[in-house]
């Protein structure tokens, strides 16, 4: 199915019981403002902070570049501390985590009409006495191959796994070489806790954590698995893609994600799609994934570096006096480069980080 | 391998930051990096400028008049809607751009400036110094094209230009002013480090790949074909943009851009095969300057020809990059001496 506005209320609503409601711009999804900070995040969808160019926090939680190493890339830090932290921008955007959300579907195709239909909109929401900036827009570019919807996919993806208690992320950090899968789930030693049960959740609510009071993080004694999937969308094959991530002897299953009832094209590797009738089915391979050798110490390399990668996330609930705190405990001044947040990063323990940020 | 936010996103966020989504009568335009309504002509709802039918890549941001009668010089047609401003930005200095790839942008807001609208290429600050012949371009361009091209680190400064403009006008005697102004003050921080980096025209010259003559230069890069065919590759780009710094930097002469390491088969090739390539389109029709390669060099030793051919296609690195300064020394050396020429054909 070419995904389009009904189709994304549907799958929405089907799925994760989030409810549709009737706004004075036609049917929108309610969300909690933490849930459609992920949204947007994932996707794309931009708050209707104004009527020319929106907010979306799309590419701005990201910490490193490559897995394995330790080098930044402009979004959650810059330079040395947290940039474009949820923290941070709270203050810039008071909006993003103050009330519910209305996130709806806009189609166009062309930025002359979907510039058009903003306006509009804006003018309805002011009209009807609410605010524009409890809103959040879809694209779904109709011009384009599938809409363009990839990243509602992956977004679909996460979510699902997020609730069946995985960590999830999209657009995953490996190597240059391996390249940059579209979703990652990963088994870890840490499990998030809302209003008293265990779940899942996206990685990026490890930077949310301090903002969003009714959740905890707890590290727990788990073995270390993780499954990789790539977005098919009419126009590529994925299945050399994943196999490419299939044979870093990182990931124990892969999936390729359609928008589309099909079959895996191999035996080893599953599907996930969305059937007619809108709901998301996960097909699991018919036979495990053979590694070609084994892959026990790069296993255990990868896990230490995710780790940090958690880490790095956690960091940035806190301000910027709050890690010079830490930086003066741990290595005895401020941060003054790159090396020295590493250094907190790869040394501090995840439990004390967690202490620290729940400690107010 | 994460990218984290483009460049483009970035500069774009920074812009409604700082300066909102108008500047008075002035309005914004910019897209979302997946958009591709970038690239259309700016009249038609895009952010493409050029002139006669020649688009010169698509800006960030534009600024813009509705309502008042405007006749794109892209396409010569009547609209009731007159750009101002274009912006290119990037974010490149704190990624670690600290050479010419610097210049490789710097196109972009050209097709405005030759269309006499202001065009701004915005540089945020970072780790990375600005390359400040980007000023001289710029000062070069100002000069030579119907608009201004300022070089900004600043969006202070854009936002000081627009209110002027929204205040008196864009052809007002205090915009003009200000533009002027700031333009001297950059070029003369590009002039500062010219004089001590180079002293003078021929050590520029001699530093910089060139060769200068009566009433042309000749401008040498070891381009290969690959860098123009290979859309991953930035090479393309800035090629483009080192031949506007030669374009400009030496604003009376024709210029002779050399690729020695390519052949006329070569660019006959990119000409049938890249004609709708924006980059190798600019680099082919741009007025002023002529691409020739090993085959145009009459008086080239063979030798060095054998070697040029060998490496050809080789990435400049390693043994290659050194055979290809062997060669280059001869080629250079020879331009100057007038032991080698550049066929008659090819020069104005």
């Amino acid at each position: 199915m070419e995904i389009n506005s009904k189709d994304f209320l549907k799958v929405m609503s089907v799925n994760f019981s989030f409810e549709i409601v009737s706004t004075c711009i036609g049917d929108a999804i309610k969300m909690s403002p933490f849930e459609a900070f992920i949204f947007a995040n994932i996707t794309g969808a931009r708050y209707l902070n104004n009527n020319v160019f929106q907010f979306t926090p799309k590419g701005l939680m990201k910490t490193f570049r490559s897995a394995f190493e330790y080098d930044f890339v402009n979004g959650l830090y810059e330079g040395t501390f947290p940039k474009y932290s949820p923290l941070k921008l709270s203050s810039k955007y008071p909006f993003l985590f103050n009330e519910e959300k209305f996130v709806f579907p806009i189609e166009f195709t062309s930025e002359d009409q979907l510039s058009r239909k903003i306006k509009e909109y804006e003018k309805k929401i002011l009209e009807d006495g609410s605010s524009p900036l409890n809103f959040i827009y879809l694209r779904i570019e109709t011009r384009k191959k599938g809409n363009g919807m990839e990243p509602f996919l992956e977004y679909l993806v996460c979510e699902y796994f997020a609730r069946k208690g995985f960590m999830v992320e999209n657009q995953i950090v490996l190597t240059h070489d391996i390249g940059s899968p579209d979703f990652g789930s990963f088994k870890i030693g840490l499990c998030k806790v809302e209003k008293g049960t265990r779940k899942g959740f996206h990685i990026i609510e490890l930077a949310l954590l301090r903002l969003n009071k009714s959740s905890s993080f707890f590290v727990e004694n788990i073995d270390f698995s993780a499954v990789v999937g790539e977005v098919k969308t009419s126009t590529n094959n994925v299945k050399d893609q994943i196999m490419k991530y299939m044979s870093s002897s990182l990931f124990n299953i892969g999936f390729e994600i359609t928008a589309n009832n099909r079959t895996a094209s191999r035996d080893d590797l599953g599907v996930i799609y969305i059937s007619k009738h809108h709901e998301i089915v996960i097909d699991e391979p018919i036979i495990p994934f053979s590694q070609s050798e084994d892959n026990t110490l790069l296993t255990m390399q990868y896990k230490e570096w995710i780790e940090n990668y958690l880490k790095a996330y956690l960091l940035t609930n806190l301000t910027d006096d709050e890690i010079n705190v830490i930086a003066n405990r741990m290595i005895l001044k401020n941060v003054e480069c790159k090396s020295d947040i590493i250094e907190i990063i790869k040394n501090i323990k995840i439990v004390d980080l967690i202490d620290i940020i729940k400690g107010d | 391998m994460s990218s984290g936010m483009s460049s483009d996103e970035i500069i774009k966020m920074e812009i409604i930051d700082n300066l909102g989504i108008e500047v008075g009568k002035l309005k914004l335009r910019a897209f979302p990096q997946s958009s591709t309504d970038d690239q259309v002509d700016f009249s038609r709802g895009g952010l493409t400028f050029g002139v006669n039918g020649v688009a010169y890549g698509s800006c960030d941001a534009a600024w813009f008049i509705e309502g008042v009668n405007y006749i794109d010089p892209y396409d010569k047609c009547l609209y009731n809607i007159t750009p101002i401003v274009a912006l290119e930005g990037t974010d490149a200095l704190t990624r670690g751009s600290s050479g010419n790839a610097q210049y490789q942008r710097f196109h972009h807001a050209l097709g405005a400036v030759k269309g006499g609208i202001i065009g701004v290429y915005y540089l945020k600050k970072g780790t990375e110094q600005l390359r400040l012949d980007l000023y001289r371009m710029a000062y070069c361009a100002s000069k030579i094209e119907k608009g201004y091209y300022l070089i900004i680190q600043e969006l202070s400064i854009l936002n000081d230009l627009l209110k002027l403009i929204d205040k008196y006008g864009v052809d007002s005697d205090r915009v003009k002013e200000f533009i002027e102004s700031y333009l001297e003050l950059t070029n003369s921080i590009w002039e500062k480090q010219f004089l001590s980096l180079y002293g003078s025209w021929d050590k520029f010259a001699d530093k910089r790949s060139t060769i200068i003559k009566d009433n042309y230069i000749i401008k040498h890069a070891g381009r290969m074909l690959r860098n123009f065919t290979d859309a991953s590759q930035r090479a393309g780009h800035i090629a483009l943009g080192e031949m506007f710094l030669s374009k400009y930097f030496f604003e009376n002469k024709f210029l002779v851009y050399l690729f020695p390491k390519m052949t006329r088969t070569d660019v006959n090739y990119l000409d049938e095969k890249k004609s709708n390539d924006k980059e190798w389109f600019l680099l082919r029709n741009e007025p002023g300057i002529n691409i020739v390669t090993m085959d145009e060099l009459i008086g080239l030793p063979l030798e060095v020809k054998d070697t040029l051919l060998s490496i050809k296609d080789e990435p400049l690195k390693g043994e290659a990059l050194s055979k290809y300064n062997e060669c280059i020394k001869v080629i250079h050396n020879g331009l100057k001496s007038g032991d080698i020429n550049i066929d008659q054909k090819y020069l104005p």
